[in-house]
């Protein structure tokens, strides 16, 4: 048992041999980090007077103490500086407070003493966390004081503070006993730093290593839902607390497991401490036996990282034709020899230990060529991985980019009432059919595997990406687990669109996918989430009414009626005649980011099948059956570029040498356009009402209307522009601008437009 | 009681120490003596807790010292380079080992330091390096530890500070039981301190002595004989050590008592006799000499 006074006394004894770390800690937290928020504090009353100029004095005096509380909370909440300080000192504080650990004459010393090691730990370990909570506790007092005076303090304020004390001291705890461990492993300073920075690193070298080689090798493997996040970096964790968007949940986690790191490895720091031999002063490594294992671990993936970066030179991939095979397999040796002497000269401190140890490059080749292999040649049916309906519980077919609204989200994460960018469809999605989609999977992986072999390189036919479009596809296993895969299906195949039509056409895929038919929508929409202000609007996304709560939840009701008709085959044929487009803003005062205010933004497809909400819509006098009001357009501008000529000459040119062959094939091209500067494009325009009346019922919004679509569905024909002028006196003029582009379908091209601008060879 | 019981101690794949038992008795002057990588240091801090024994034990008066507070409160150790905090002087070292040592002898220190002509306010690290091993052999006396282990601390001191030391120990043992353990390679410098000598060879140990008997056990005898029988009657009747011929007269190092050996010589009719002083080197060279081991290489160089 300790008396109170003698650990106090071997305190103030210990402090005495860290004075200088005392001295650099208050220093920083009492002396530099406050001044630095008067300095801010000061440059904040510089713009006073140009506020009240702008705003008047009340005003202004409302705006600068909004702008003092932003500053108190940027500095003295999780601010950056605190950040490095703490990480700075934690580190600090581990080495200096157990350097003596290095030296033998402080060994014989200290260990000679009648001093319990664990007495002597405690009492260090102790010290290193007040070198860093007493000045930091004065500094945000002094900091507190500062902001009382310059009117930028109140309980939120100081809330704000006291989280970010607490958050900071995790961080600190987290970083110090890892930097702890790094000294009770290792004999000396250098390789205490290096064994620090490899434990900060290695998890995300480790993740890299897996990531690379799955993108490299796995033609399913879905690169999005595959996060290179450190779980278990402090440096993450503390990222993931201080961020406002991560919602409650994750902070409230993530500080669960930040008290777990920190006090495992405290543990294991504390472990290490009292089995590292009194001997090992000066030693590279401490305990000898974890030596092999320890040049192992960081051989093998430094090798693979290596083998990753040559094979990305000499292009060694699947989807490449996968030469150069010899470059990486040399490239991985290299590092494995190499890697293993240069770490073995470390562990000697002699530059001959470079040929000792072989067995250790054996092992490590042996590794490496074992988990390169088990990737290239997927060993363990990553790629091949379909599985057994019956062991599927549920499954989210997530096709990538389906079903858009110009660059609007399809689709938004609510969640605990508030509104993400992050996450996707495949959390709200929850297929039953398990045995269609698995069919599908697997129809659709044997097709891509005959179209595109692996292991030679992929040629695209023309057209062939409009119509390969990707799935990500999550199974959810009876068992618990959770596998991930995107892949390839041919949507232009009759086989592939009847299982599309069941999977698409399901209530389950509907619910999950699309926003309209849920009731998050709805909640969102009827005011039942106070936080957000929302806006609905309907039209073609140039033409646009403000619909009112009332219309739109009766709108919403009548295209969740009419999703019954909605499937993949009604959808690929069909170009929508309008959409929905809802603004959900949020103010975010309050936030450490200041004042300000967020918007997401969702639009819904509206599609001429959809006869219940089109008729609601007419009885609303919202729909428009033309995509234009003709009595606002003054002229319509039409460039058409004429591509098929272009690419005709210019096959000639590239196929014909020298001029005198170009003037015998078309002379009149070239004396027009000389040898090289070809341009075919015709031009047209129409002002007359008769000519825009008949272009109205043909032409659409570029919003409303891709090229490319996920379903290779009605696209537009991408030679046209269409340049749709509004007359100067008109609402829409005002409203939108001078003019809207807008486009053809494909094969919907008038013959009189395609007369008018046809190339001619005429200047 | 120090007891050192067949203890192995091994850095990698080199032994330091190759099973040595040696009894350490309390109030005398052990002399632990032995080349450099003999494994003194390596057994000094053993004894002193500092190391772990891979084999064996160690006690401090019945209790085992590696880890144990109980008997580290016995024992001050000063290594062969002692450490003293970085910027502190004399009065900085007192009160942190008045911290740790509850019977530290604070007059004493300061009655000492004078004594030595040491500085108490002067900077350890502008001190000379004997000047360093003072302090260090004043640090530990004064720690008021029953035991004091010395590796190398009196290498290099001079003779007159030697026999200050010597008297410092006397005057100690006498008061409170001190029992020094004194580390050397120097045979010389342990002469005039020792009571008891452990020599340590490649790990293991030599022999382990009291230095009197020792002395009274090994006699160096100078005579001339009358005849050749009179040679081999001595030689058969005495445990000769070593017997060295220059011309008529032998030089015989003899074990046994001095009066039995003078008895025996009196039977025999000798020309000149003389029995001379043994130095502990010589004592030394002819035990081990005994065993095999060349010690003018081992201790002389």
């Amino acid at each position: 048992m300790m008396s109170k006074s003698s650990f106090l006394g071997s305190l103030k004894e210990n402090s005495k041999r860290r004075l200088w770390v005392w001295v650099s800690s208050l220093l920083a937290f009492v002396l530099v980090h406050p001044l630095t928020l008067a300095m801010q504090l000061s440059q904040v009353h510089h713009e006073m007077d140009w506020l009240v100029k702008e705003y008047g004095l009340e005003m202004a005096n409302e705006i600068i103490r909004s702008h003092f509380r932003e500053m108190v909370i940027w500095m003295l909440g999780p601010s950056v500086m605190l950040m490095i300080f703490t990480v700075v000192f934690a580190v600090v504080n581990a080495v200096q407070g157990f350097s003596w650990l290095y030296n033998r004459k402080k060994i014989d010393f200290y260990m000679g003493m009648p001093v319990k090691r664990s007495k002597r730990f405690l009492v260090i370990w102790v010290n290193g966390i007040l070198i860093y909570c007493i000045p930091y506790l004065l500094g945000i007092l002094i900091g507190m004081l500062i902001s009382a005076g310059n009117h930028g303090l109140d309980g939120g304020v100081v809330k704000v503070i006291f989280q970010a004390l607490f958050v900071h001291l995790l961080l600190y705890l987290c970083v110090y006993h890892l930097a702890m461990l790094a000294v009770m492993l290792t004999g000396n300073i250098v390789i205490t730093g290096m064994g620090f920075v490899v434990f900060c690193l290695y998890e995300w070298g480790v993740r890299r290593v897996d990531y690379v080689y799955r993108a490299r090798f796995f033609r399913y493997f879905d690169v999005s839902s595959y996060s290179t996040n450190m779980r278990f970096s402090p440096f993450n964790m503390y990222s993931d607390i201080v961020n406002d968007q991560a919602g409650m949940m994750i902070q409230i986690k993530t500080v669960i497991l930040m008290c777990i790191f920190a006090v495992v490895i405290g543990g294991i720091s504390y472990f290490c401490y009292r089995k590292r031999p009194a001997e090992s002063a000066g030693w590279a490594m401490v305990f000898s036996h974890t030596k092999p294992v320890i040049k192992i671990l960081l051989v093998v993936p430094m090798a693979l990282l290596m083998g990753d970066m040559v094979s990305n030179e000499v292009r060694y991939q699947p989807q490449q034709g996968m030469s150069g095979v010899w470059y990486v397999i040399f490239a991985l040796a290299l590092v494995v020899v190499l890697g293993s002497a240069v770490i073995q000269v470390i562990y000697e401190f002699d530059i001959k230990g470079a040929l000792h140890k072989k067995g250790h490059i054996v092992i490590s080749g042996i590794l490496v060529a074992l988990i390169f292999m088990g990737y290239r040649y997927d060993l363990l049916h990553y790629d091949s991985f379909v599985p057994d309906p019956d062991k599927v519980e549920s499954i989210a077919f997530v096709p990538e980019q389906y079903e858009s609204v110009d660059y609007r989200s399809t689709w938004i994460n609510v969640k605990n009432g508030g509104i993400f960018r992050e996450g996707s469809p495949s959390e709200y999605m929850n297929l039953h059919n398990t045995e269609d989609v698995c069919n599908l999977v697997k129809y659709a992986m044997d097709q891509y595997d005959t179209q595109f072999p692996m292991g030679k390189e992929m040629i695209f036919e023309e057209g062939m990406d409009n119509y390969w479009s990707t799935v990500k596809v999550t199974y959810r296993m009876k068992s618990g687990r959770e596998v991930t895969r995107r892949l390839w299906v041919d949507v232009n195949d009759q086989q592939t669109g009847e299982y599309l039509d069941r999977i698409i056409g399901s209530p389950e895929f509907k619910e999950g996918y699309l926003m309209g038919a849920s009731d998050r929508l709805s909640q969102l929409v009827t005011g039942s989430n106070d936080q957000y202000q929302v806006d609905a609007y309907y039209g073609n996304l140039v033409y646009e009414q403000k619909m009112r709560e009332t219309e739109i939840t009766k709108l919403l009701e009548c295209y969740r009626a009419d999703l019954e008709n909605f499937n993949f085959t009604r959808v690929k044929e069909s170009v929508p005649t309008g959409a929905l487009r809802f603004e959900f803003k949020k103010e975010l005062s309050g936030s450490y980011y200041g004042k300000g205010v967020s918007t997401w933004e969702l639009g819904i497809n509206i599609y001429p099948f959809f006869e219940k909400s089109i008729a609601y819509l007419k009885e609303l006098g919202y729909y428009m059956d033309q995509q234009i009001n003709v009595e606002d357009i003054d002229r319509i501008y039409i460039i058409n570029q004429n591509s098929e000529s272009y690419r005709e000459i210019q096959e000639l040119q590239k196929t014909q040498a020298g001029a005198e062959m170009i003037l015998e094939n078309m002379p009149e091209a070239t004396e027009i356009y000389g040898k090289y500067d070809i341009d075919t494009r015709g031009y047209a325009d129409y002002t007359s009402e008769e000519d825009i009346k008949k272009l109205a019922g043909c032409i659409d919004t570029m919003e409303m209307i891709y090229a490319g679509r996920w379903d290779n569905g009605a696209g537009y024909d991408s030679d046209y522009s269409i340049f749709v002028y509004f007359k100067a006196d008109s609402e829409m003029n005002r409203k939108y601008g001078t003019y809207a582009d807008y486009v053809f379908q494909e094969g919907k091209v008038p013959e009189f437009v395609q007369e008018d601008t046809a190339f001619r060879m005429e200047k | 009681m120090i007891e050192i019981r067949s203890v192995t101690k091994c850095y990698d794949d080199i032994k330091a120490v190759d099973n040595i038992s040696v009894t350490i008795k309390e109030n005398t002057v052990f002399g632990l003596i032995g080349t450099n990588g003999a494994g003194k240091s390596t057994a000094l801090r053993m004894a002193a807790g500092v190391l772990r024994p891979d084999e064996g034990e160690i006690t401090i008066d019945g209790i085992p010292v590696f880890d144990n507070m109980e008997a580290k409160k016995n024992i001050y150790f000063i290594a062969d380079e002692p450490y003293f905090f970085a910027n502190s002087n004399a009065v900085d070292m007192q009160k942190y080992l008045c911290s740790v040592y509850p019977e530290f002898a604070v007059e004493d220190f300061y009655n000492y330091l004078v004594n030595f002509g040491l500085d108490k306010k002067r900077k350890i690290g502008t001190y000379s390096k004997g000047m360093r091993k003072q302090l260090a052999l004043i640090c530990g006396v004064c720690s008021g530890t029953k035991y004091l282990l010395c590796d190398e601390t009196f290498d290099g001191l001079d003779p007159v500070m030697r026999q200050g030391i010597k008297s410092i120990f006397a005057s100690e043992m006498e008061r409170r039981g001190l029992t020094p353990v004194v580390a050397s390679h120097n045979l010389r410098e342990l002469e005039d301190i020792c009571d008891f000598v452990g020599l340590l060879h490649k790990g293991g140990i030599l022999l382990s002595k009291d230095l009197e008997d020792m002395k009274c056990n090994i006699q160096k005898i100078q005579c001339v004989f009358k005849t050749n029988d009179d040679e081999a009657k001595i030689i058969s009747s005495l445990d000769i050590m070593k017997n060295e011929k220059r011309g008529s007269l032998n030089i015989m190092t003899i074990r046994g008592n001095k009066a039995e050996i003078i008895a025996v010589f009196a039977t025999v009719n000798t020309v000149f006799f003389e029995a001379l002083p043994l130095s502990l080197e010589e004592i030394f060279i002819s035990e081990t000499e005994v065993v095999g081991y060349d010690v003018k290489k081992l201790i002389l160089g």
